[in-house]
């Protein structure tokens, strides 16, 4: 028990001790009460932020812990949902086979993410490189699917639908004899929820303990890593694996909130999001990101209320005071700021 | 004769693509391969050389004139970039990626605030000519040899000048070329305004064939991306064998079917030849020739 | 004794330069070996074809008579071969008890590796210095932190390129010191070095290597006082 304690705890992750995990506690608590005490449209927007979380916190493991910088997190949320939208369209939502179409959106991104990993780590392909590459495989998948407009362009009942995207496929439903839970609203919200809080703590785990060790070492120096007798690239396809894994995820849980999915969610904009929440609020620490993640998405909405453009350019100039002045990342650094100052006190006292 | 005639179109996209490649790919090529910065932003470069073109023109300037007011505008927003922002990333590769990048997204966003959606543009010059049944642009024709001229240009400026000597000394091995005298700062500096005003140039040259609009910049930057990996670091050995590759690629999946699978085709290309060949045809030449 | 290590006609080229051109280089188990050689003679260049950063162009490696000639970097070393490169590879924004950590959870767990971390930071004097971070430390104790390291894996044959490279001379001591304790304890040591103290305190048996090929071996008196070796050091070779 002790050492579950201390991998939650680690030395990789901030955020740590009872006055963190109270906190942490209130916060889950009052997230969970939330569609008690607001409307339906709020709720739909507290899913709306919670569900680039996911991305995002693959984002942190793969590039803030293990040093790859991937441009293509946007292939996989792609891949997710259009999936779900042809297996979903196909089976339908009966005998709660939508849960089938939610299982396969999920493996497909893991595949995809296994051989293009492959591709590239064992083929020799690293830093840069490795962005150049993964950004290529976005934009071939945006614009094959931008030129699927035609009636052709069909599986099984699908239609794929280029530029305009894939609508209408059904959300996850429980059948239960006469009445279906349908998760739309509160129940996709709660559904989130519980997603978001077991992956974070699960990747805590991950990123505290051995694998993380070893994973942030080859951040810093793979080559030395393999030979103190590590298998670098397998690790590394791990790294990759999960950050395709967990941009899939959100994905599917996009095109179940929406119902839709476009090829824009793979352009070049889109692959640039999750870069920017990820960097601004500190990839090395996957707090800092899930806080970032949900922050951003509200401002960003927020502004979008006068147009898109302002908020993608808030987004920009963040991003470039964050590389300038605070390279650690937004919350990271005012983190560390309130420890010196603390600290301090302490001293004098 | 139909056949020549036909041989001819095929030859014309060819060169029309050559000529979109090696222009795209020039400022970038410039600024990676001497310095191994990775400017996202060059799209937007392109951007300001078109938008201050078109403006110029429109509001009474000759056409050259105006081309050269756009380069001239890319440069200093160049050279002010260069000096505030990226200075302090030479070291630093993944934040001067993250750092252009963001700055590409708010020229571009900037733009749409402040000029809206697009801006009126100018014609084409020069007209068409007729090959057989088919006709085609003069200045479109044209402009394969001014993407060569400019290569060439640049070959003098890097063999020929002092500047050039001093900037490839300074890729070389920086240390060494400090220590011999050679102001690297500056170098750099005027490196990247190189990069910027080429970019600009560009845009400059390809605004009378296109609509202004503020997301015009990744119109040319996968292009460029795709040019400038392929050719690897030696921008002079490798640019123009690349950018004739990938244009044969890219005209003939077009020529078969559609732009979309062209774009396709590149990208692919891209991928296989970061596999296969990771420094580029001018690696591959380099090697194949003895050095190390 | 047993030949632990062995390679035979080995040879790497890069283009026109032979960086190894023909070297059957034998070392017995429980040896302390020193390799010298003036500069570009190839010394680095054999160490990291044994380890497997370089392919060969030519010839076998076999270790504890197994072949390894094919075998990844990371399989080497855990048969047993560790090395300790001429640049420190440690990790700078870890700790330096992370460092070691990185080494020892391989070959270590639990209680017996907090016993070895222990014991590491004791045998290179880091003890005090755990929990800073191993990019803030002195070049010297960079240097030993990386000795450390290559023995977290816990080897049977241990390279050392240029342990003392920076070292002021109480810590090249110091460290002549550890590699004795070290060999004492039966650990098959290979030393690239050019510090002529250091050598004279540690050394053995020493092979000499010049332009890619054995040169000569010997005991350290032998090689001193043999004409040809001076000549190469001081001459036009």
């Amino acid at each position: 028990m002790r050492r579950f304690l201390n991998l939650l705890n680690g030395p990789r992750t901030l955020g740590r001790g009872l006055q963190f995990w109270v906190g942490f506690c209130v916060v889950f608590v009052i997230a969970a009460s939330m569609p008690t005490f607001t409307d339906s449209f709020a709720v739909t927007n507290l899913t709306f932020f919670l569900v680039w979380t996911f991305m995002a916190l693959g984002l942190s493991v793969m590039w803030g812990y293990g040093g790859i910088l991937s441009f293509g997190q946007t292939a996989f949320f792609g891949l997710a949902g259009y999936t779900y939208g042809v297996v979903s369209i196909n089976l339908g939502d009966a005998h709660g086979l939508t849960w089938v179409a939610l299982l396969v959106a999920l493996l497909l991104p893991v595949l995809l993410a296994l051989v293009l990993g492959y591709f590239m780590f064992y083929g020799g392909i690293r830093d840069v490189f490795v962005g150049i590459v993964t950004l290529s495989v976005t934009l071939v998948f945006e614009t094959f699917m931008a030129q699927t407009a035609g009636p052709e362009w069909t599986i099984g009942d699908a239609r794929l639908n280029g530029f305009n995207g894939m609508s209408g496929m059904p959300p996850l439903t429980i059948n239960g004899g006469e009445s279906n839970l349908i998760f739309d609203g509160p129940p996709l919200y709660w559904f989130v929820l519980a997603l978001v809080l077991v992956c974070y703590l699960g990747l805590r785990l991950l990123v505290n303990s051995r694998f993380g060790r070893v994973l942030v070492a080859i951040r810093g120096n793979p080559d030395r890593v393999e030979m103190l007798g590590y298998n670098v690239r397998m690790y590394q396809l791990s790294a990759f694996a999960i950050g395709g894994g967990m941009a899939g995820l959100s994905g599917v849980l996009y095109t179940l909130w929406g119902a839709y999915i476009t090829p824009s969610s793979m352009g070049l904009n889109a692959a640039a999001l999750p870069i920017i929440w990820v960097a601004a609020g500190g990839r090395k620490d996957l707090t800092a990101v899930l806080v970032a993640t949900v922050a951003l998405t509200w401002v960003s909405q927020q502004l979008a209320i006068y147009g898109n453009q302002y908020a993608l350019i808030l987004m920009g100039f963040l991003l470039l005071c964050v590389v300038l002045g605070a390279p650690e990342g937004f919350v990271v650094s005012l983190v560390m700021f309130f420890k010196r100052k603390l600290a301090l006190r302490k001293q004098l006292a | 004769m139909d056949y020549l005639f036909q041989a001819y179109a095929v030859f014309y996209q060819f060169a029309d693509a050559f000529a979109f490649l090696t222009l795209s790919g020039l400022g970038l090529a410039i600024i990676f391969g001497m310095m191994g910065v990775i400017n996202l932003a060059h799209g937007e470069f392109i951007m300001c050389g078109a938008y201050v073109t078109v403006l110029s023109a429109r509001a009474g300037l000759a056409l050259p004139l105006a081309m050269l007011a756009g380069t001239a505008a890319a440069g200093l927003v160049g050279y002010l970039l260069e000096r505030h922002i990226v200075r302090r990333l030479y070291q630093r590769l993944f934040d001067s990626i993250v750092a252009t990048w963001s700055i590409s997204i708010v020229a571009t966003q900037g733009m749409l605030i402040v000029a809206g959606p697009s801006i009126e543009g100018i014609k084409t010059p020069m007209g068409s000519f007729e090959v057989g049944s088919l006709s085609f642009s003069v200045y479109r024709a044209i402009l394969p040899f001014i993407a060569l001229a400019l290569l060439g240009a640049l070959y003098w400026l890097f063999v020929r000048t002092r500047f050039g000597v001093h900037s490839r000394a300074t890729i070389q091995d920086a240390s060494m070329a400090k220590a011999l005298g050679v102001d690297t700062r500056s170098i750099y500096s005027k490196t990247f305004v190189l990069g910027a005003a080429l970019a600009g140039l560009t845009g400059a040259l390809y605004a009378p064939t296109m609509t202004a609009v503020p997301t015009m910049g990744t119109a040319f930057i996968v292009q460029s991306f795709v040019t400038v990996v392929v050719s690897g670091a030696d921008v002079m050995l490798g640019l123009a064998p690349s950018a004739a590759i990938l244009g044969l690629i890219q005209a003939a999946l077009t020529g078969l079917s559609g732009q979309l699978i062209g774009q396709i085709g590149l990208l692919v290309t891209v991928i296989i030849v970061i596999r296969t060949l990771p420094t580029g045809l001018s690696g591959f030449f380099l090697r194949r020739n003895g050095e190390k | 004794m047993a030949t632990i290590l062995e390679t035979r006609e080995l040879k790497k080229s890069f283009g026109g330069l032979h960086a190894i051109d023909g070297v059957d280089f034998r070392v017995e188990a429980g040896e302390l070996r020193c390799l010298i050689g003036p500069n570009g003679a190839g010394k680095s260049s054999l160490f990291k074809l044994i380890v497997g950063t370089y392919e060969p162009s030519h010839g076998t490696i076999a270790f504890k008579g197994k072949d390894i000639t094919s075998l990844r970097p990371h399989l080497r070393v855990q048969d047993g071969i560790s090395m300790k490169f001429q640049v420190p590879g440690i990790f700078h924004e870890l700790p330096a008890e992370e460092n070691l950590r990185v080494a020892l959870q391989r070959a270590y767990r639990g209680d017996a590796l907090e016993a070895e971390l222990e014991r590491l930071l004791e045998f290179m004097d880091l003890h005090s210095q755990r929990n800073q971070l191993a990019g803030n430390l002195s070049h010297g104790q960079q240097q030993w932190l990386e000795i450390g390291m290559a023995l977290g894996v816990n080897p049977t044959i241990l390279l050392l390129d240029e342990p003392t490279a920076g070292m002021s001379s109480e810590e090249t001591f110091k460290t002549g010191e550890m590699v004795q304790k070290l060999n004492a304890g039966g650990m098959t040591i290979v030393v690239i070095e050019h510090d002529m103290t250091f050598i004279r305190q540690i050394a053995k048996k020493v092979t000499v290597l010049h332009f890619g090929k054995i040169f000569k071996e010997g005991t350290l008196d032998e090689i001193v006082r043999d004409e040809e070796v001076v000549r190469i050091y001081l001459g036009k070779a």
